[in-house]
């Protein structure tokens, strides 16, 4: 496990004794009906860091990170094989149910997706509501969650409106408000910010910067300056043939972006194509 | 080259138009007058019922509605069977043509796997292209002996303890005419919410399947709300169908002028009273009081429709839908 290489760039966590989550990624190949998306890619995805996945369209980054919260299983046609663990437990194993799965890791999308009919108090209630959390319990976990994503000041007034009333940017934050409410080890960020603009952004990012203290981020982006701005590490994905998208390289962000191993890695990150 | 280079009609400074093109007229007077023509006929419509039930209306007034008596020899005239028939029956098969089609449209949209949806969604709009006539007969030949023999027996075994549940089934009633036009409103409930339920974005069953929602909280979570506003404009389509509906009620439901008591009375409905008895009239009178519950049935149904807008806006107000509205 990688989960202590860069242990003296992240704090402490608050109980030394809890486990690190880490996800384990193996051999993972992914489909949607023929069409191959992800090919045979393993890493290991360090706990309390920013990872980022990036990558040309079409190379499967996506898909990757769906396959990590088994999002990807929703498409019609859509199949895995290959492992994905957590805390060393395979969430693919028979016997585990994805619902309980997406609880532990929670996802936010590429575009805002709050529930239109809801408030935004029942907004970032509905998760937690959904594990049973009631009264004050859920009024607690309501208001630390708009707190810790820094929306409490903007909204904390009108919590009775409808969310889409929301700017684009504050749509994305509650949405990740909502998604840490229901306490997930590992956020997933499907290319959070692609539509968001430039202020809202760089909120969002700081955003993930203080959420990495406590959580897994994996981001997936399209926006290498993102990447580099943002994470630790960085994957990149390549999708050569036609056959589903590989892991080219995966290393420290700055290895990544000043000295990749890789000839393509370097192409790609130079700006060369993609 | 600049528009008004081309078209010299639409120069002018304050954005109005000058000058309109004669085809541009021609547009705006056919599209205009079919617009003024559903007007018009609505209200000529209301205007000759009005004038031609006069005669009953002068005699009997409001009264008309809530008087049970109808008597055409005698004279006496009162349309509360028929109101309380067709709003008993219409709401009941609403009820249940609610239930059962959404039902299917989240069967068909959510569970069903492609080579079942298809038929099974083409089997359900052909409903829709069924005769009333058909209905009726198979209710009068299929239906009505299955609940005289089957079905009313049964009920009134087990549920006999519930308010207007009472013995014996006849083979003709409210529950016959009510399972009827709930097949009826099928095909129109289902083709509409399914289209809506479909019609939910990808992106809103996923934001919860993320917060780990199982299947059937997705849907009672984020699809059914989203699609509320559709599936509520298919219900008041149904809705709309079941009062109207004349012929195969007509065979089904026993056409007894008593108020019902039980859902296996006999009982009949403002649509299909008018369609057995116009032409065998017995009296002046007759004919303007049918001719008065004729006028009520259309005022019946223009409010149905406004109430039926006003929740659709008070249900979406203030919120983005995508729906058919």
């Amino acid at each position: 496990m990688m989960a202590g290489d860069r242990a003296t760039q992240t704090p402490s966590p608050a109980t030394p004794s809890a486990p690190e989550a880490a996800v384990e990624v193996e051999r993972l190949s992914a489909w949607y009906g023929a069409t191959a998306a992800v090919r045979d890619v393993s890493l290991t995805i360090p706990a309390r860091q920013i990872t980022a996945i990036i990558g040309p369209s079409g190379c499967g980054k996506s898909t990757l990170l769906r396959c990590i919260n088994r999002m990807h299983e929703v498409a019609k046609g859509a199949r895995v094989e290959g492992t994905v663990r957590v805390d060393g437990e395979d969430i693919y194993a028979a016997g585990v149910d994805a619902a309980v799965v997406r609880e532990r890791i929670g996802m936010v999308f590429q575009r805002p997706n709050p529930f239109p009919t809801m408030s935004i108090w029942d907004n970032v209630g509905v998760g937690p509501r959904l594990l049973g959390m009631r009264g004050s319990v859920l009024s607690d976990v309501i208001e630390s969650s708009l707190r810790k994503s820094g929306l409490w000041d903007e909204v904390g007034a009108k919590l009775r409106t409808p969310a889409i009333e929301l700017s684009g940017g504050q749509q994305q934050r509650l949405c990740i408000a909502r998604c840490i409410a229901v306490k997930p080890e590992v956020i997933l960020m499907d290319e959070p910010c692609s539509a968001l603009d430039p202020i809202a952004t760089i909120r969002v990012e700081d955003l993930m910067r203080e959420l990495a203290r406590e959580y897994m981020v994996v981001i997936v982006t399209h926006n290498m300056h993102q990447a580099a701005r943002v994470s630790d590490k960085t994957a990149f994905m390549l999708a050569e043939d036609r056959d589903g998208g590989r892991l080219i390289e995966f290393d420290a962000t700055d290895s990544v972006f000043t000295g990749p191993a890789d000839r393509r890695t370097e192409e790609y990150v130079t700006g060369r194509f993609g | 080259m600049q528009l008004t280079e081309m078209r010299p009609d639409f120069e002018r400074a304050d954005g109005v138009l000058a000058g309109v093109e004669p085809r541009e007229w021609l547009f705006r007077g056919i599209v205009g007058g079919a617009a003024l023509f559903v007007f018009v006929v609505i209200i000529a419509m209301i205007y000759e019922l009005t004038r031609q039930a006069w005669p009953a209306i002068d005699a009997f007034g409001l009264g008309f509605l809530t008087s049970t008596t109808w008597n055409p020899p005698s004279e006496q005239f009162g349309a509360a069977p028929f109101i309380i028939g067709t709003l008993v029956t219409s709401s009941l098969a609403l009820v249940l043509g609610t239930i059962i089609g959404v039902g299917s449209s989240l069967f068909l949209v959510e569970v069903a796997p492609r080579c079942v949806r298809l038929p099974v969604s083409y089997t359900v709009e052909l409903l829709a292209a069924i005769p009333s006539v058909v209905y009726g007969l198979w209710g009068v030949f299929v239906l009505g002996p299955w609940i005289q023999h089957t079905a009313g027996p049964f009920i009134v075994r087990w549920f006999g303890w519930l308010p207007w549940v009472e013995g014996p089934a006849l083979g003709v009633g409210v529950f016959e005419a009510v399972l009827i036009l709930t097949i009826m409103i099928l095909p129109t409930i289902v083709a509409i919410s399914r289209d809506v339920i479909g019609a939910v974005p990808r992106s809103q069953r996923e934001g919860i399947l993320a917060l780990g929602a199982t299947r059937w909280e997705m849907v009672r979570i984020a699809v059914l709300p989203y699609a509320r506003s559709g599936i509520l404009g298919a219900a008041i389509l149904g809705l709309a169908r079941a009062i109207g509906e004349t012929l195969a009620v007509a065979l089904v439901i026993g056409n007894s002028t008593q108020v019902p008591d039980s859902i296996f009375s006999p009982a009949y409905t403002m649509a299909s009273v008018i369609a057995n008895q116009f032409r065998e009239a017995e009296n002046d009178m007759h004919v303007a009081a049918l001719i008065y519950i004729g006028l009520l049935l259309l005022i019946i149904t223009l409010l149905v429709n406004a109430g039926a807008r006003l929740l659709v806006w008070r249900v979406t107000k203030g919120q983005i839908t995508t729906v058919i509205e």
